[in-house]
């Protein structure tokens, strides 16, 4: 069941006013129930993947807590989650390995290997068990019940793509004793009908146009402007698709109280190329940083060599977590190199202490990250090397004023990007409001029952008469 | 409980106002808002009583083909023996737009097509003729459709007369209304040797195959969810290994949903919110349709492409293809450059060269005072009801010079 559908908003308001009908202790088997029944939507067998997952993760964190230092526990723990992203997740790229050995080594093929379907959110779900592991070793979390890990992974806001939480930061949580708010219902409304309305009608919008723009029989005929707009609109389709399903999954939780960690920050304002890793996809951004680049960094005790290589490797790492293409590791090597690039230059800068960047310096890499991340997402997108690389060599060495596609395109593009410049000012905008009518009585009464009403009513109808079908965001294949 | 009762009074309120909105449609009232506030033309300018009669002409002008080639199979199998022509265009074979000077008229108002048709039929009555334009027909689709023709005996034309428009190389895709006509398996696999050709139209019909093929597992699932009216939907959404549970979940709210509002007010409203955007583009961006522009790259690429598969196909299936430039409002000029025009004009000429197809050039045959008036000005395409006469008089004269040399 998706997020953007319509069975999912009649069962979510149910689910809510049940929750809150609840005794506080009943609310946490509830929520349980809710979430594996949300899984189970998507095929009841696979409810048995997080289960086990989460059996063995208990199994060894009480076993990594009651051991000794030693790192066997621990170790075998990362093993075991890490086997099932590999066979579920990139069981693809390892039947084509496979099937490469063999034919290297005249064996014949086996078969297919395991199963057709990936279970929805694996990747997601797999870092969140693999930090409560790395945090039961270090001492930041104690290993709980099982049902406590269990409501942890699949609670199911988070469940299917993020924001990948942290057990330290959800666990207190999930005791649901707060009393309920107005401002639960309406900070959860806010994100969660402007998650709909980033979906369907900005990303969606853009996609049938991204998708004909992207067949590879025909790129070769596409202008330097038509690959500069299929870039850029294809970063703001991804944008507004992973964040409408983030606002939406924030958004859901807020309506039962919980608080889930932000996920994008407006991205597309980054100042620099390590500014945007701090706005886009935070949770995973903040879990390499925690558990990959901070303890490698450590090792290396911050030489600039090693460091820099390191940073390629693990943006490397992320591209690879996203699926097993070449596409997806050079997007994640562009982003090392940006970020080497940055570091390098903020060295440099370090080394003259009393120098700061000028207004134009600053500029310069704010226009140049932005640059720098759209011409990103072609490798992310394309359907082969050899499409990027004419991609993105008509985007920087060729220039052609003409256009190919339908001018609705270039409209959208440029309609859905001035959404995504005012969106900050917007947000902004609502919390001053917000706390402008707070202790007027008249003025927070009109923005209760009638101008917030209107606005939610308004896009619940361009959510019903544009939502044919519910379309998949493009994250859940992550 | 003051809290639970705020709470509730947010949701119903925001009920109120959805019910409010969807009743009261008010991205219709900002479109007649905008068109006043903009000195459009008066509504009755765009005729909307037509000669109507789905013997002779495909009525939904695209959006739902399928019941209307159902009427035409059957009406041309019963005049088996009868001279088969097809009229394919895009709105404007089947629009008018008043031009000054002009009424509306009591009487339904005939386009140029239904004039052709009359006037061939006065002198040949056994004559049968069908007028086959959709809004925005693409060249892929005029592909798709001959094809599907072909794949029927009782559809299979025997003139095909096809307009030549500047405007329809922009577009390309296959509609989804379309769709549907793959469920004859001769016609799949027409449309899949297409699909695996290295021509560069040949992804359009490989996306139109996913999407025929998607749509048909969805539908499977649907129908397979609502054959079992009586059961609870568990039973039903276990038994079935085709479509998760969360579809079958799916299916039957939008069932609820569909019965609560009609399907029908809501593509209304849609229609009201996409025309709010499109008078948007007119008035603030001043984007018409006939702001002049260029083409190049994948859409020329394929509709040249699809172009010369519909000529090669009609000469291979002895078809006689007569094509003619559409005629254009001499005040607009739809090339954003000369070059523009000349590539345009070299591509059919080119095509109707290489396949001996007789080709015709009404491009600047219709004088300005007899076009109407869109919303933002000159309308483009559509003409007033005076071209249509002289536009059915130059098709006929086409017609039959082509007669004549045969």
């Amino acid at each position: 069941m998706q997020f953007n559908s319509y069975s999912y908003l009649v069962l979510l308001f149910c689910a809510v006013a049940v929750f809150w009908a609840l005794p506080v202790r009943a609310r946490r088997w509830f929520v349980l129930a809710v979430s594996v029944g949300f899984y189970a939507t998507w095929s009841p067998v696979f409810v048995l993947v997080p289960i086990a997952l989460c059996a063995g993760v208990f199994v060894m964190a009480r076993k990594i807590a009651a051991g000794s230092n030693s790192p066997v526990w621990y170790r075998a723990g990362i093993v075991y989650a890490l086997v099932f992203l590999i066979v579920f997740r990139y069981r693809d790229a390892l039947s084509a390995s496979l099937a490469w050995l063999g034919r290297s080594f005249r064996i014949a093929p086996a078969g297919t290997l395991l199963w057709a379907i990936v279970p929805v959110g694996i990747s997601f779900y797999t870092f969140e068990a693999i930090s409560y592991l790395i945090d039961v070793r270090q001492g930041r979390a104690k290993p709980t019940r099982f049902s406590d890990l269990f409501l942890f992974v699949m609670f199911w806001p988070h469940l299917l793509a993020g924001p990948i939480v942290r057990f330290r930061e959800l666990a207190p949580q999930l005791n649901f004793d707060k009393k309920f708010e107005l401002s639960m219902l309406i900070s959860g409304l806010d994100r969660l009908i402007w998650g709909l309305v980033q979906k369907n009608l900005l990303a969606d919008s853009l996609s049938r146009f991204v998708d004909e723009g992207f067949l590879a029989q025909t790129t070769g005929a596409n202008t330097s402007v038509d690959n500069w707009f299929l870039a850029a609109a294809f970063g703001l389709q991804i944008y507004f698709d992973f964040a409408a399903y983030s606002n939406m999954a924030i958004g859901a939780a807020r309506l039962i109280g919980i608080t889930l960690p932000e996920n994008f920050r407006f991205p597309y304002f980054a100042k620099n190329p390590s500014d945007f890793w701090q706005r886009w996809h935070i949770t995973l951004s903040r879990w390499i940083r925690d558990y990959l680049f901070f303890p490698i960094n450590v090792r290396f005790q911050g030489a600039p060599i090693p460091l820099y290589f390191s940073l390629l490797g693990i943006m490397a790492i992320v591209g690879l977590w996203h699926g097993a293409g070449a596409g997806f590791v050079i997007w994640g090597l562009l982003h090392g190199l940006y970020l080497v690039t940055y570091r390098i230059w903020e060295s440099a800068l370090q080394k003259r202490p009393d120098t700061n960047p000028s207004r134009l310096t600053s500029f310069l890499w704010q226009a140049g990250t932005l640059v720098a991340v759209v011409a990103a997402w072609v490798p992310f997108r394309a359907t082969s090397l050899r499409q990027t690389s004419e991609m993105l060599r008509s985007m920087f060495f060729t220039f052609s004023p003409r256009i190919s596609f339908s001018l609705d395109f270039y409209l959208i593009t440029v309609m859905v990007a001035g959404v995504c410049v005012v969106e900050p000012f917007v947000r902004e905008w609502f919390a001053r409001l917000d706390a402008a009518v707070e202790h007027h009585v008249m003025l927070g009464t009109a923005n209760l029952y009638l101008f917030r009403p209107v606005l939610y009513a308004l896009a619940l109808l361009l959510f019903l008469i544009f939502s044919e079908r519910e379309v998949q965001f493009i994250y859940f294949q992550f | 409980m003051r809290r639970a009762f705020s709470a509730a009074g947010v949701l119903t309120s925001t009920l109120l106002f959805l019910a409010l909105f969807a009743h009261f449609n008010p991205f219709g009232m900002v479109c007649d808002a905008m068109d006043k506030l903009f000195g459009a033309p008066p509504k009755w300018t765009q005729v909307t009583n037509y000669y109507l009669n789905p013997k002779t002409q495909e009525i939904t002008h695209g959006d739902d083909p399928m019941p209307g080639l159902g009427i035409l199979k059957q009406y041309w199998h019963e005049h088996g023996g009868a001279g088969r022509t097809i009229f394919m265009g895009n709105s404007q074979m089947h629009s008018i737009t008043l031009a000054s000077g002009e009424l509306p008229m009591n009487t339904p108002d005939k386009t140029y097509v239904d004039l052709v048709m009359d006037q061939i039929r006065s002198q040949n009555p056994n004559e049968l003729l069908y007028r086959l334009s959709y809004s925005g027909l693409s060249y892929p689709e005029a592909l798709w459709q001959i094809n599907y023709m072909l794949s029927d005996s009782d559809l299979r034309p025997q003139t095909v007369v096809l307009q030549m428009n500047y405007q329809a190389f922009w577009t390309g895709g296959i509609r989804d209304s379309m769709l549907p006509m793959l469920s004859r398996p001769s016609f799949r696999a027409q449309i899949e040797t297409l699909a695996a050709s290295n021509r560069p139209d040949a992804p359009t019909y490989v996306g139109a195959l996913q999407r025929y093929d998607q749509l048909a597992a969805k539908n499977k699932s649907a129908a397979h969810a609502t054959t079992n009216p009586g059961d609870t939907g568990l039973a039903t959404i276990f038994s079935n290994s085709d479509f998760t549970p969360g579809y079958a979940i799916e299916t039957r709210t939008r069932g609820w949903i569909d019965q609560a509002w009609s399907r029908e007010s809501r593509d209304e409203l849609k229609e009201s919110f996409e025309n709010v955007l499109y008078r948007g583009r007119l008035y603030l961006l001043r984007v018409k349709p006939s702001t002049a522009r260029s083409i190049s790259g994948y859409r020329l690429m394929a509709s040249s492409s699809a172009l010369d598969s519909v000529a090669a196909l009609c000469k291979e299936n002895n078809i006689k293809l007569i094509l003619f430039y559409a005629p254009v409002n001499p005040t607009v000029s739809l090339y954003r450059t000369p070059e523009n025009r000349k590539s345009f004009r070299e591509i059919v000429e080119g095509v109707a060269a290489k396949h001996g197809v007789a080709l015709f050039d009404f491009e600047n045959s219709i004088s300005a005072e007899h076009w109407g008036r869109m919303l933002s000005g000159p309308d483009p395409l559509h003409m007033g009801r005076s071209a249509q006469q002289q536009m059915a008089k130059q098709i006929v004269e086409a017609i039959e010079s082509v007669e004549a040399k045969n």
